[in-house]
């Protein structure tokens, strides 16, 4: 087992990694599938945004700062994303509002990528991971919340002996689903591109 | 004694990486050798500690004065950065000997501390000086605790015979649930 470095170059060049680690800091919001979807969806338009913002003055930042700028742009973003969804989405909002600074995190793990060559081909990165992680995190989220408590979306789906299993709901179930699911996500890659 | 019980608090009880498990990010970077994770982990608590004395004064004093709540997000990144740096130059000057074996993982020291700070905002609200300095010290030296633990996990992962699919993120992130799950036990032992 290599060193599980985010800015390995394996891990670099395949997407489904990418993915992966970019939803790490993000998987404790994802106890409902809502909330993932939220997560999911301002995550992806940071991304976007801030993607398209560091290609564009990649030229003139120099090596060492790059990580501070990337870093304080992705943050002006996500500032925007946390008023926008307090004053349109308030009741998402105000169950996610403490983890929108994750998004940062999460968009330096994915966004750090140094071969970038222009505008265009990091915004269509930036699109296809974006899609990729809103599928991840709702798929993680809907899992949690239909075994942690039997819904899905806020919907009852099974009777009331339903005995829902708690583990999934707390925080260390997230990691263990994560675990899970990342692992049949690795199922399904390529033969060639070996182990990680 | 407020202070130890909220440093006890901080590294055991409410371990911010394992039972807040905010700090997902810093597993994924653990690596085998027990050394290199303390030197990582203590560069962390430093740079907390640092960032909790400096982000306390420009809370209370021009973000909450002047009511410059949406700043905040970009204010806690700029002092983090700063603070990050800092310690960073510290270790190279003063530990050359453990910088040489971290540098290259400095980075994610930022990313750890920013995770770390921005789940602190919401637990250490009604605190002072003294108690968010301990509180951010010791988030960061729980952090240190779960990356030395987590690095001997590694080492018999290392070992063992791992079915295909799983080997890697996904066997790392079920490790990091069932060390998550142990911290989880000691809920409960000290109260606010």
């Amino acid at each position: 087992m290599k060193e599980l470095n985010p800015a390995n170059e394996t891990i670099r060049k395949s997407p489904i990694l990418r993915i992966l680690f970019g939803i790490s800091p993000a998987v404790i919001v994802t106890s409902t599938a809502t909330n993932a979807l939220v997560m999911g969806v301002a995550t992806a338009a940071v991304l976007l945004c801030s993607n398209t913002l560091i290609a564009a003055v990649k030229d003139i930042v120099s090596d060492r700062m790059r990580m501070a700028v990337y870093a304080l742009i992705a943050a002006m973003f996500a500032t925007i994303a946390q008023l926008l969804l307090n004053a349109y989405m308030f009741s998402a909002y105000s169950s996610i509002s403490v983890y929108i600074p994750l998004i940062i995190v999460s968009c330096i793990i994915i966004g750090r990528k140094d071969e970038q060559s222009g505008v265009f081909s990091s915004v269509s990165d930036a699109l296809f991971i974006g899609v990729g992680l809103i599928a991840a995190l709702t798929l993680l989220g809907a899992v949690r919340e239909v075994i942690g408590t039997g819904t899905l979306f806020g919907l009852r789906l099974f009777g009331t002996e339903y005995k829902p299993m708690l583990l999934l709901a707390l925080s260390p179930g997230a990691l263990i689903a994560a675990g899970l699911l990342a692992g049949m996500a690795m199922k399904f890659r390529k033969k060639d591109q070996g182990d990680m | 004694m407020k202070l130890l019980l909220i440093a006890l608090s901080a590294i055991l009880v409410d371990n911010y990486v394992a039972v807040r498990f905010l700090g997902v990010y810093p597993f994924l970077g653990a690596d085998r050798n027990i050394k290199a994770s303390l030197v990582f982990g203590t560069a962390v608590a430093c740079a907390m500690a640092l960032s909790g004395a400096l982000i306390y004064p420009i809370q209370k004093f021009i973000i909450d004065a002047f009511d410059l709540g949406y700043l905040q997000i970009l204010v806690y990144v700029s002092v983090i950065l700063v603070s990050v740096f800092l310690i960073e130059g510290l270790y190279k000057k003063a530990f050359a000997s453990a910088y040489s074996r971290i540098k290259s993982r400095f980075p994610a020291v930022s990313l750890n501390c920013m995770i770390l700070t921005f789940t602190l905002i919401n637990f250490s609200a009604g605190f002072a000086f003294l108690e968010t300095v301990v509180n951010s010290f010791g988030a960061g030296l729980g952090f240190a605790l779960v990356l030395t633990m987590f690095s001997a996990v590694n080492d018999r992962l290392f070992l063992s015979d791992i079915p295909k699919a799983l080997r890697g993120l996904p066997i790392t992130l079920l490790a990091a649930g069932m060390v998550a799950l142990a911290f989880w036990g000691l809920q409960g032992i000290v109260k606010l």
